[in-house]
């Protein structure tokens, strides 16, 4: 039995004009408890919507979302999401953001603080504590994003693009941050990206979706050793056969005319 | 330093000289006094002024009645624009009055409450008539009027603060566990928290416009805006300029040390981009 499973899930979206758009339809995907699952696919096709629906900040118009057998019904307390843009608290330093999930749970201030010590020296942020988030760099905040919500103790995260808006450098060094704290926590990761050779180095897993509306195309078993060489010849194989299966999606979604590649970007 | 104080301080300079000159010229204290004699006043804050106290006696009693006043409007502003920014339905009851009382400017209040409060004082509700307390100067009619020139930049403020708390913030909140009521504690309100003070700040300001005007009317005899308009009477002109002056003097200071507290709770925001 899966852990996360999602069946014929259909969600639309009404625009300020009262006109209707179908964001996913007839969406299945499972994701096993452990396993670290990349989505990928062009603009619109519903990746962030799928991940709120699996959060349980949106309910589906039809179809189930089941979370370790169970329906989900509104937030679910393991369940943690980090996201796309900045979302920490800007009056808070690192230390009191990491530590925010065990003040809601009540855990009193000196434990709180230590647990959130420890995740803050997992994320690779040690030293910065006291740092309030505008005197961070973009990859400094998503470490603490990141040490914010394992904070919390979830054992499903979801990620929107997380390391989207960084450098290269600082992305690849976030990537095996993750691929770290992974291996330490037994932890079920639901990844949405843009990125390829993100969704290649990390995943057990790639689904391919494709938009309008969003369904899964094709999904992609990754049995590469990690750590994965991005010069190795499966990994470029692998890179430019999901490359083609994506220029395909949008070829095909706009009647056979070429989409510019600005319209790509990111799915929001 | 010379460089950086020079451009600041010429218009100031070049002020006092032309009024000296125009006092010297028109050799006529009750039209136009001397600074020499304006400066004197203000050094001796312990001199009686006209028979009615010091100077500082005047500013206490002026400080004492806006600062009741005040607190009474945050009580009301920030609870009710809290309520107003999170619950359409308050927010349903409160704005079309809000609306509608808003543009009245609290001076025009001003008669009207001295119709319906006559003179009575905050002691007079406690039974203490005849008090020599510096609170049987605070007049139940001057503090309606500083309320209500306190109260809409304080409420107005609290709404919008509360509404434009980021959704990307309130998620987080409710993913990490945060229920209602923490959500609220938590994120809500220490996000509004820099434009719950602005609005404090705008509504100090007022405030002590407000006082200032309501002092003059009749039926009060403390005060600055009372001394201001005395010494109109009597022609004293040297004590009606050191009355401005310290109107303005102490207008400036509340809004620089609530500057001063706002700039420790919001330095976050200016740098949040």
């Amino acid at each position: 039995m899966a852990f996360v499973r999602l069946e014929q899930v259909a969600k639309s979206f009404r625009n300020e004009k009262g006109q209707s758009t179908e964001a996913i339809a007839s969406l299945d995907v499972s994701c096993e408890r452990g396993e670290l699952l990349a989505v990928i696919g062009p603009t619109g096709c519903g990746k962030t919507t799928l991940l709120r629906l699996i959060a349980g900040l949106i309910t589906p118009d039809s179809g189930t979302v089941t979370i370790d057998g169970e329906a989900v019904r509104g937030i679910r307390p393991e369940t943690t999401l980090v996201f796309q843009q900045y979302s920490l608290f800007p009056w808070r330093t690192v230390l009191e953001n990491v530590a925010f999930g065990p003040e809601m749970k009540g855990v009193p201030g000196s434990e709180r603080f230590r647990t959130a010590r420890e995740y803050i020296e997992l994320a690779g942020l040690a030293g910065f504590e006291r740092a309030f988030p505008h005197e961070l760099s973009g990859g400094m905040k998503q470490r603490t994003a990141l040490a914010r919500a394992l904070a919390s103790e979830p054992d499903l995260l979801l990620m929107d693009e997380p390391f989207g808006a960084l450098d290269e450098r600082t992305r690849h060094a976030l990537q095996d941050q993750l691929l770290l704290i992974r291996k330490r926590r037994n932890l079920t990761i639901l990844f949405v990206t843009h990125s390829i050779d993100e969704a290649l180095y990390l995943a057990d897993r790639v689904l391919v979706m494709r938009d309008r509306p969003g369904s899964v195309l094709r999904e992609y078993r990754i049995e590469l050793k990690r750590p994965r060489d991005r010069r190795s010849r499966v990994f470029t194989d692998l890179h430019l056969s999901i490359r083609d299966r994506l220029e395909d999606v949008l070829a095909g979604s706009s009647n056979g005319t070429q989409r510019s590649l600005q319209e790509q970007g990111s799915c929001t | 330093m010379l460089k950086r104080f020079f451009p600041a301080l010429l218009l100031p300079l070049l002020l006092l000289v032309l009024w000296e000159t125009a006092a010297v010229g028109a050799g006529n204290p009750a039209l136009i006094p001397r600074i020499e004699s304006v400066a004197s006043i203000l050094a001796h804050p312990g001199g009686d002024l006209l028979r009615t106290g010091t100077y500082l006696h005047h500013i206490a009693v002026s400080g004492l009645r806006v600062i009741i006043g005040f607190m009474l409007a945050a009580a009301a502003g920030i609870p009710l624009g809290l309520l107003a920014g999170r619950k359409l339905l308050f927010s349903r009851m409160l704005t079309p009055l809000v609306e509608l009382l808003r543009p009245l400017c609290p001076i025009a209040w001003i008669p009207f409450a001295l119709a319906i409060f006559r003179t009575w004082a905050v002691t007079d509700i406690f039974g203490l008539r005849y008090s020599s307390s510096i609170f049987a100067q605070v007049q139940l009619g001057m503090l309606f009027v500083i309320f209500y020139g306190g109260f809409f930049p304080i409420f107005l403020n609290t709404v919008d603060g509360v509404r434009s708390v980021k959704n990307i913030h309130l998620e987080a909140g409710m993913l990490l566990g945060a229920d209602q009521r923490q959500l609220f504690r938590k994120v809500i309100f220490p996000s509004a928290l820099p434009q719950i003070l602005t609005g404090l700040r705008v509504g100090l300001g007022i405030c002590w416009m407000v006082i200032i005007a309501a002092e003059m009317m009749p039926g009060s005899d403390a005060g600055l805006g009372y001394l201001i308009m005395f010494s109109y009477e009597l022609a004293e002109m040297d004590i009606l300029i050191a009355c401005m002056i310290l109107i303005g003097l102490v207008g400036t200071l509340l809004s620089f040390g609530l500057k001063k507290i706002a700039d420790r709770t919001s330095f976050w925001q200016a740098k949040e981009a």
